[in-house]
């Protein structure tokens, strides 16, 4: 499921720090419809918040996410007017991205951490939430 | 107004009526990928068990397709016959309950589902908004579908309707996941809950009457006519409530969503697609109203609620243009063109358009007042008919 972008170096992860962690969430969908990007950055977070995100990605195993891209791309799975999600992990040298859509076992998976990407750019902690 | 079966049947066009395709594959309580990846990691014990998993699951599912097929133009006719005959109230029927078979339940602002039960058939009001508003607003679309068009419940056979509300927590959203209505609260500074439109109510619902007539794929065009159908008959809904003609109503979708303060008149307009908002919160509305925008992208299951703005354009254009209450001529083509047995699962727009045309003709006559100014408005959409 997950892309593992870097491996062969992308530039905008290069630069990240050592110990230092980006999530950008784009969220789809939904009955209105918008697309809106949350994101947080570790380095401006409070060392509590820190350590809660490394948690969450911790728990999140993120190396091995079930994958849902063939019921989210083929539009074949019951229901109507859910999310969509694109999740972005960068950290160090590694970037990691994946599709998914609200309800799929890989949204399980990343149910809390999709909910602290977006508790954080509304407190302001982080890059802004903005539509696209 | 209404036409006979037979007439019905000879003003459509030659289209193969084998052509449907299957409804979506229904859930079951382990998704099939993971299905999947156990019978292809897993121990051979493990290996057998979900073998045979797997294979009820398709036997169900193939059972389950090949039901709704066989009885696909059956429904399909009973419809029609239904409305030949009249437009009254008691299209209901015998058969339709006198109590709509509702139940909500309360998710407590989890995402658990459905979650505790709190109304069902014949309780009194709970006093709790959100749990009141999608008690009454599903009812009183179930009511405009029996009324109207003589239909009993989403899959036309009287099923019960589940939905929840307080899903989530802040949740800016409402769905249909297959199984109920689902309906969040809103985060309190873009949105308001999202039970306080009856358009977004029966917006959802009419999910699940698509689901259980067309099976419009939720994805690109076809996911675009699924989104528009129910904007139509969310708006209508809505219409009817009011007792308004297509030349009173607002044809906003979502008024009362928005907070005070947020830039925008609702969450879209069919009448002027890509006006509905505009807020430094919320961005900017971006539907299309004509084929020569188009958008083309991967998020928003291939812009399904962007695109629907150009069917939905064409809908109010005929609508207006021939006057009158829209539940009545443009609606009927519109559920005729839904449940009937010439729409597949991936329509095209084009095809939709050719569709409605087709049964415009056959219910008001061809060259008829209601055809040419529903074929005038698909062209003034991008769309020749």
């Amino acid at each position: 499921m997950f892309d593992e972008m870097t491996s062969g170096g992308d530039s905008s992860a290069d630069v990240l720090g050592a110990g230092r962690t980006v999530i950008e969430v784009k969220r789809s969908g939904g009955t209105v419809g918008r697309t809106i990007t949350f994101g947080v950055d570790s380095i401006e977070l409070a060392p509590a918040q820190a350590t809660r995100l490394d948690a969450l990605l911790e728990r999140s195993s993120y190396d091995d996410v079930p994958d849902s891209s063939d019921d989210l791309l083929d539009g074949r799975s019951r229901g109507a007017d859910r999310f969509q999600y694109e999740l972005t992990i960068s950290t160090g040298s590694t970037r990691r991205h994946c599709r998914f859509a609200e309800g799929s076992p890989a949204y399980d998976r990343y149910r809390d951490l999709i909910a602290f990407a977006v508790d954080a750019t509304r407190a302001g902690h982080d890059t802004e939430g903005k539509d696209s | 107004m209404v036409a006979s079966v037979q007439h019905l049947k000879r003003g459509l066009p030659s289209l193969p009526t084998s052509l449907h395709a299957w409804p979506p594959a229904r859930c079951c309580m382990v998704s099939p990928t993971i299905l999947r990846n156990i019978a292809a990691n897993g121990s051979a014990e493990q290996r057998d068990v979900v073998l045979q998993t797997i294979s009820i699951d398709a036997s169900i599912r193939v059972a389950r397709a090949a039901r709704l097929e066989a009885t696909r133009p059956l429904r399909a006719e009973r419809r029609a016959f239904r409305v030949r005959d009249t437009t009254s109230a008691a299209l209901y029927g015998p058969s339709a309950p006198s109590t709509p078979d509702i139940t909500i339940y309360d998710a407590g602002k989890t995402e658990t589902v459905p979650g505790r039960r709190v109304r069902g058939p014949g309780d009194a009001p709970l006093g709790d908004n959100a749990v009141d508003e999608a008690f009454d607003g599903l009812g009183r679309t179930l009511g405009f579908y029996a009324e109207q068009y003589g239909r009993n419940s989403i899959d036309d056979q009287g099923a019960a309707i589940d939905g929840t509300v307080h899903f989530g927590r802040d949740y800016d959203n409402a769905f249909w996941d297959g199984e109920r209505m689902v309906f969040g609260d809103g985060d309190g500074q873009v949105f308001n809950r999202f039970t306080i439109s009856l358009d977004v109510i029966a917006h959802e619902l009419t999910h699940a009457v698509t689901e259980n007539e067309a099976g419009l794929i939720y994805w690109q065009q076809p996911g675009a006519l699924n989104e528009s159908v129910s904007d139509v008959f969310g708006s209508l809904v809505k219409q009817y409530k009011l007792n308004q003609t297509a030349d009173q109503a607002d044809w906003i979708l979502g008024e009362e969503l928005l907070m005070p303060g947020i830039n925008g008149v609702g969450i879209r307009s069919m009448k002027a697609p890509g006006t509905a908002f505009d807020d430094p919160l919320l961005g900017k509305d971006d539907q299309p109203s004509h084929m020569d925008h188009f958008v083309r992208t991967l998020d928003d299951n291939g812009g399904v609620h962007a695109n629907s703005g150009i069917p939905n354009h064409a809908f109010y254009l005929a609508s207006t243009a021939v006057g009158g209450p829209a539940w009545e001529k443009m609606g009927l083509v519109w559920y005729l063109t839904l449940c009937g047995p010439y729409l597949r699962s991936n329509c095209s727009f084009r095809q939709f358009a050719r569709l409605t045309s087709a049964y415009a003709g056959a219910v008001f006559g061809r060259g008829s007042d209601e055809q040419k100014a529903l074929r005038f408005a698909w062209q003034e959409v991008g769309l020749d008919v």
